[in-house]
């Protein structure tokens, strides 16, 4: 399917990229959020994702699946943006930053759990929060998530358990800090 | 039988971390996002198409200004070979100059018009 709007966007049928961002739009800003932890920069950086496929369409060689392809440009945007707060912001104000947003939805949302939850993942470190996305919310096999991360297998299986142990671990402190 | 992939999945099966994971999905709150992306699309691409045809437009006009000068010194140099049978030296500079800024040049144009085309 995703060939087909390939061609057609590559063809100047420039309405037909719309299939991309009504396809892959959740899922970019997904993976983004679980990178860069914050809801503006992970809209900014799906933005940047889809205009950086689009741009580079013509390049995409078709050896591997389009939502790869994407996805991988989808991380490698967080990891620089990451990169570039790190730089301009210490991370701790990040997660200062990021801990006081949460707090102020857990007195808005009522659903508790919900909020528990975007507590626990906005704590998890960038490629935990990742590898948990690929695998549970998109279910990407391993070797895709290597081809989306450029992380190796073994790499992949240890964050992957790492991200399990670290979710349960954060979960526990919460329910025991209340 | 069970496959790799079937495998590498009931290795990682975790509901507690499926629930957390499927439950922490978010959707993009903002519901002028694709317009907005679609928009920047147009933008770009007629942006793109307006710097590709200025660049057209130059090239030729290159071409052209660049043939003459090509054109006049090998009428230059044949004419004084055939009559004179002395060549200036200025005009086989000229015309070999003229050859390697085309090459250049043409190279440069081939380069930015792949850059801007769609």
């Amino acid at each position: 399917m995703d060939d087909i709007y390939i061609d057609r966007v590559l063809s100047g049928d420039l309405e037909a990229f719309s299939y991309f961002l009504k396809t892959y739009k959740n899922m970019a800003y997904n993976i983004a959020i679980s990178i860069v932890k914050d809801e503006q920069y992970a809209e900014e950086v799906t933005q940047d994702a889809f205009m950086k496929a689009f741009s580079g369409l013509k390049s995409f060689r078709r050896t591997s699946k389009f939502k790869s392809w994407f996805y991988r440009i989808v991380v490698n945007e967080s990891f620089l943006r990451l990169r570039t707060l790190k730089k301009t912001q210490n991370l701790v104000s990040l997660e200062e930053q990021s801990d006081v947003s949460f707090e102020d939805e857990f007195e808005e949302i009522s659903n508790q759990k919900i909020s528990k939850i975007h507590t626990v993942l906005s704590l998890l470190a960038p490629k935990e929060g990742l590898v948990l996305q690929l695998f549970y919310l998109e279910e990407a096999s391993i070797n895709e998530i290597t081809d989306i991360t450029g992380w190796t297998k073994a790499n992949t299986k240890v964050i992957l358990h790492r991200a399990r142990k670290s979710v349960r671990e954060i979960w526990k402190n919460i329910e025991n800090d209340k | 039988m069970i496959n790799k992939t079937t495998k590498e999945r009931l290795e990682f099966k975790d509901d507690f971390i499926k629930d957390v994971i499927e439950k922490g999905n978010r959707a993009i709150s903002n519901e002028g996002f694709e317009s907005q992306i679609m928009q920047k699309i147009y933008d770009i691409t007629a942006h793109k198409k307006e710097v590709a045809s200025r660049l057209k437009k130059s090239m030729y006009f290159f071409y052209f200004g660049l043939s003459l000068i090509g054109v006049y010194t090998m009428i230059t140099i044949l004419n004084k070979s055939v009559f004179n049978n002395a060549v200036n030296l200025l005009s086989i500079v000229t015309l070999f100059f003229t050859i390697v800024i085309g090459i250049i040049v043409v190279s440069n144009y081939k380069r930015l018009l792949h850059l801007f085309s769609m």
